[in-house]
């Protein structure tokens, strides 16, 4: 059987990485919990509803592992073998995620347990919904977006940057029709990471979850609105994105870049159902990590694939949490001369990056003390460390100040990588590591 | 779920000055979240409520 949702936490669990609470909670405190616990956390009691909330469970690179069953180190690997094999969902009649069914006057959100998370949030968010829509030309689209709590029916939904939902949006608005959706919460790990993937338009998410997780996902046709959602969700809300534009005030809210984000103004998303499992489980994604994590593996895999192109042989690729994930990455390979420069240009060309460090095979890139050594011993910052002005940047980092530019106007950045492999023209045994004598003759455990 | 006119009013009368949502909740501490919330939903559907730069509510 596929493994689902609830699946994945009961087996999290079994391996530590979860724990059950059963003491009482309110929806509004489960944030500070949640982003304080040393696991990811099951609040069992939720005052006041009868549906428990689970969170953190894509905190660390460790968690996101244990969610997806897979080694923390193959993460990038992983990801770019389940992208290469996309596989076609199959298509169920029946499905846990529609064995209770509320329509119209029925389906109200007041019913689940949407947590407010941040202080200075604008208002009670679903930040793990997976927006699922349906378009003639490229077909179905999955993607993440966070929905703001306006009334029982209603919620903004956040389309500001440029999406493939924005895009299906943009045309059913100029028509003045609405957009026809479905919001999944409660979904496995490698679905929730394939929709969060910046696919090129046209490729269908859940092919490429099929992918990762090496078996079709199962998708189940919605009840009220023509659009296909994973057949396992924990619950669904089906609806419509009005064609009001961008005029409902959404936001602020705590943002991906750790940072407190802007008041939007954007569409309205309208409910006409809610479908969910017997017994649903609300998944409250908590920020950043959770969310950055999800983007990480599609960082480290992207890396992978440009250092290839450019005939370099890398061995390790990490993005770092302190760079959420994808704007700062470490990256050993084994090097020919010139190729830690040439590293360097070719991962500043990727749109996220924004810096890198690059070091020999000989550093573990996992451990930050190694990686600190590496920039210590084997860079000249006047020869290795390298500044590219002008490339491409995002509103969200406030050091390029996007306040001052004119509407519509993108912001640029500079963007620098360290060249900490050893030097060309320094023979490799002036780097010879300290190494304890006799270290295979001991064992720690039998001493301590 | 029905909600009580007086938590709905305790709700419009928060909202005459400028007020962070989690400010809102901190004044109705003694009401449950989830009545708080129908509150909301009603005063979100029948008042037009103002925004400020920093994402504070008024009406």
């Amino acid at each position: 059987m596929q493994e689902d949702f609830r699946g994945m936490l009961l087996r999290m669990e079994k391996e530590g990485h979860l724990q059950k609470i059963q003491k009482k909670i309110s929806p509004q405190f489960l944030t500070a919990l949640f982003t304080s616990a040393p696991k990811a956390l099951l609040c069992e009691a939720i005052e006041g509803y009868d549906i428990p909330v689970v969170g953190g469970l894509f905190w660390t690179r460790g968690r996101i592992a244990a969610a997806l069953g897979w080694p923390e180190n193959d993460l990038a690997t992983r990801f770019a073998a389940g992208v290469a094999k996309p596989m076609k969902p199959v298509i169920v009649d029946e499905a846990a995620c529609q064995e209770v069914v509320h329509i119209g006057e029925d389906a109200d959100l007041t019913a689940l347990p949407i947590p407010f998370m941040h202080e200075k949030d604008g208002g009670p968010y679903i930040s793990a919904g997976v927006c699922f829509a349906q378009n003639s030309e490229f077909g179905l689209n999955a993607g993440c977006y966070r929905l703001m709590f306006r009334s029982k029916r209603e919620m903004a939904i956040d389309l500001f940057t440029a999406s493939d939902l924005r895009r299906f949006y943009e045309r059913t608005y100029s028509n003045g029709k609405p957009l026809e959706v479905a919001v999944a919460v409660g979904l496995h790990a490698t679905e929730h990471m394939a929709a969060a993937y910046k696919a090129p338009p046209g490729t269908n998410e859940m092919e490429i979850a099929g992918g990762l997780r090496g078996e079709p996902v199962q998708m189940v046709r919605a009840r009220t609105v023509d659009v296909m959602v994973p057949a396992n969700a924990e619950i669904v809300l089906e609806g419509e994105l009005l064609p009001n534009g961008w005029t409902a005030d959404e936001g602020p809210f705590g943002e991906f870049a750790g940072m407190q984000g802007d008041l939007k103004h954007n569409p309205i998303f309208r409910i006409k159902a809610i479908t969910h499992r017997r017994n649903p489980i609300f998944y409250a994604l908590q920020m950043p990590w959770e969310n950055d994590w999800l983007n990480g593996p599609a960082t480290e895999a992207a890396c992978m694939r440009i250092l290839q192109v450019a005939g370099i042989q890398a061995v390790k690729v990490r993005a770092t949490e302190g760079g959420c994930c994808g704007w700062s990455v470490y990256v050993s390979i084994r090097k020919r001369a010139g190729e830690g420069k040439n590293a360097i240009a070719a991962l500043l060309s990727l749109p996220v990056v924004k810096q890198v460090i690059v070091t020999d095979d000989d550093i573990d890139i996992y451990n930050s003390s190694e990686v600190e050594w590496a920039v210590t011993f084997r860079c000249q910052a006047d020869k290795d460390i390298v500044i590219v002005s002008g490339m491409k940047a995002k509103h969200v980092d406030p050091s390029v100040r996007p306040w001052d530019l004119p509407p519509g106007e993108l912001p640029l950045t500079a963007k620098f990588g360290i060249d900490a492999t050893i030097p060309e023209g320094i023979p490799a045994f002036r780097y010879e590591r300290i190494v304890p004598a006799f270290r295979d003759n001991i064992v720690v455990e039998d001493y301590l | 779920m029905s909600v009580s006119a007086e938590v709905v009013a305790r709700v419009l009368n928060a909202l005459q000055k400028p007020i962070y949502f989690f400010e809102l909740l901190a004044e109705l501490e003694d009401v449950p979240y989830r009545t708080i919330l129908s509150a909301w939903s009603e005063v979100r559907e029948t008042t037009a409520l103002e925004r400020d730069v920093h994402g504070r509510y008024w009406r």
